[in-house]
């Protein structure tokens, strides 16, 4: 019998249908796809089969005693490897954490666990978070399903190429400043970037305190709106997590059949004009026009909204994420967990350690961070960065006060190939424009597949659009979501090259 | 080689006292010399007067060591980020308060006010290199000379 994974099934339904196998045949038939193909991506840095086939069981068996299982019972979910599992190496792709063993669970994924979700595996990512590519993994490259020769972005490429090529149903990865949303646009899936607040941090492992997110990334919209009920909601054990109540985000996504002709009728949306023109790939302007067109077609109003400070968010975010990640690196120091080097005296240990531990692009980001903050410098960089931060969330929350939601691309290209961008990290940098605004104002924003950016030779690259909302907004930026994915049956016909059947 | 490219945005009075100190006795003092002096003439770095980062420095402060071929490579990288960050100083910030974090909501709800205990349980220690019983041991913190 063949596994039904339409991207319009919500992994509920996937559960259901499959009841007639079990969570050890499911968990098995992804295994196997998993392998199959992990060999051309490198998505994953762990694979616990064992503690999945055994995840799976332990489902089995409370179905069989009459047990109510939770919401993900049975599904096959990778997780990005910055966020704690109890019991299975967590290394943030970082060879200072290589063999850590976290003697906890993050609240996130806890609530995975609870909810009966099935977890494969431990998936690449650029290390600590630092960077679009994955090609900062401390271990290894990912390969991006539509076209192995180019990257999946980062920094959770690891899971945004497991979800593309359907190693797992669904993922988590983290949005620091686009690292859910570009590479889910790089690897044509979805990518929710929740509130800052919505859900706990505890146990992922920080880059940037006041910026850093946790979030879904799945086959479907209403999948990732699964997901996000489970994972959202009240944590003491993060002071910064909302207090807010937790919502089931998949009550108001309709099935196609019942939208009506004109759904988004009265919905005023806005295109952020400071994403469009140039600077642009033409791949993907045109992919964001026809997103626009389906949007009218739906009876949306969709007009232009400027934000003037736009493009300096970019350096302001830099400034604010490295100086926030100097801090929180510093507890890299070999003495309680991680990588210990060799020495015989304490300040040459934690040198060496951390010379040995953290990567280039790691340590020179330190750098920046430590110079940014030092006293008498603290004023020209960190200080002005904030207050750009201000002017930025007034902005785009007056933008939010006209319109119900903002449209823009998650990147200003498609997919580039591995090895381009590497030498000069600046131009890395810079590909992270259309992203690192929301993370700077903490508002929630949905990347989806919007069309495909067409390359000398015929190949097809995914292109994504970002739908971004007011503070705490998920559920009706979910239902715009589901809308449009739903009626533009963009990925109807398309597959990634690099793909595991579910036989 | 390495030097002229870590001061090539900062004065030649400056690139002059650094090439000098190398060939003084006391080479610390001398670097130090040479760096106030950089500070004082060089316009490189975000403007409004910082001196342009000095990776040796700053790899001290983070307690990362780092090789010669690391100052030269990341020199310019980090110079040339630095330089770019600059564009900061054109933005008219004037009475704009600094946003500690994303302003999503009025400040959360404390909790009660009542004294709560969490032991650390020994499993947050299993995974330091050298334990012995309930400590942790590292090596000796000497005072170099040169420190």
């Amino acid at each position: 019998m063949r596994l039904v994974i339409a991207s319009t099934s919500t992994p509920l339904q996937l559960a259901r249908a499959s009841r007639s196998r079990s969570a050890v045949e499911i968990t098995q038939t992804y295994l196997r796809g998993l392998k199959s193909v992990e060999g051309r991506l490198g998505s994953f840095l762990a694979v616990d089969e064992e503690g999945a086939l055994a995840q799976a069981a332990a489902i089995d068996a409370r179905i069989a005693a009459g047990e109510d299982v939770g919401p993900l019972a049975g599904v096959p979910i990778g997780i990005k490897d910055n966020l704690c599992t109890q019991g299975l190496a967590t290394t943030a792709g970082s060879k200072q954490l290589d063999g850590y063993v976290p003697p906890y669970d993050a609240t996130a994924v806890a609530r995975l666990r609870a909810a009966g979700a099935v977890l494969l595996g431990k998936t690449n990512m650029d290390e600590f978070g630092m960077g679009s590519s994955c090609e900062n993994s401390g271990f290894q490259p990912t390969h991006n399903p539509w076209d192995p020769e180019r990257v999946p972005g980062g920094s959770s490429g690891g899971s945004a190429s497991a979800v593309a090529a359907n190693q797992v149903v669904a993922a988590l990865g983290s949005d620091t400043g686009g690292s859910i949303r570009q590479p889910a646009s790089f690897c044509g899936v979805v990518g929710v970037k929740p509130t800052f607040g919505r859900v706990s941090r505890n146990g992922l492992v920080a880059y940037a305190s006041s910026l850093d997110c946790v979030g879904p990334m799945a086959q479907s919209v209403a999948d990732a709106a699964a997901l996000l009920s489970v994972i959202a909601g009240p944590d003491t054990a993060d002071s910064t997590c909302s207090q807010r109540a937790a919502e089931d985000f998949t009550t108001g996504l309709l099935p196609a059949e019942q939208l009506g002709s004109t759904p988004l009728a009265g919905r005023r949306l806005a295109v952020i004009r400071e994403t469009t023109g140039e600077g642009v790939d033409a791949g993907v302007s045109a992919a964001l026009s026809s997103a626009i067109q389906h949007l009218k077609s739906l009876g949306a109003e969709v007009e232009e909204v400027s934000l003037p400070s736009f493009a300096v968010g970019l350096p302001a975010y830099y400034v604010i994420a490295l100086s926030e990640a100097s801090s929180n690196l510093s507890r890299y120091d070999g003495v309680r967990y991680g990588h210990r080097a060799e020495a015989d005296e304490l300040w040459e240990m934690y040198g060496k350690t951390r010379h040995a531990g953290l990567g280039s692009e790691v340590a020179r980001r330190i750098l920046m961070g430590t110079y940014a903050l030092s006293a008498g410098y603290y004023d020209a960089y960190y200080k002005r960065a904030q207050q750009v931060r201000t002017l930025i969330q007034r902005e785009v929350g007056a933008a939010l006060q006209q319109y119900d939601a903002l449209l823009c691309p998650a990147a200003p290209t498609p997919a580039y190939k591995l090895g381009e961008k590497t030498s000069d990290p600046l131009a890395m940098y810079k590909g992270d424009l259309m992203t690192v605004n929301l993370n700077l104002a903490g508002l929630p924003a949905v990347c989806l597949p919007c069309g495909f950016a067409e390359q000398p030779g015929g190949a097809k690259l995914p292109v994504g659009v970002q739908m971004i909302g007011r503070a705490f907004g998920e559920a009706e930026l979910l239902q715009l979501a589901h809308v449009f994915e739903q009626t533009a049956g963009v990925m109807a016909e398309a597959r990634p090259v690099v793909h595991a059947a579910t036989q | 080689m390495s030097r002229a490219l870590l001061v090539r945005s900062a004065t030649l009075r400056c690139l002059r006292a650094s090439l000098a100190a190398q060939h003084l006795p006391s080479a610390p003092l001398a670097q130090s010399a040479a760096r106030l002096q950089c500070r004082s003439s060089s316009a490189g770095g975000g403007g409004g007067g910082v001196a342009p980062p000095d990776v040796r420095e700053l790899a001290r402060l983070a307690h990362i060591s780092v090789t010669d071929q690391e100052v030269a490579d990341w020199g310019s990288k980090i110079e040339g980020i630095v330089e770019w960050f600059g564009q900061l100083q054109q933005v008219d910030v004037e009475g704009v308060p600094p946003a500690l974090r994303a302003d999503v909501e009025a400040a959360p709800k404390l909790r009660p006010d009542v004294v709560t205990r969490q032991v650390a349980g020994d499993d947050l220690l299993q995974q330091a290199a050298d334990r012995e019983g309930p400590f942790v041991r590292v090596p000796k913190i000497a005072i170099a000379a040169d420190d």
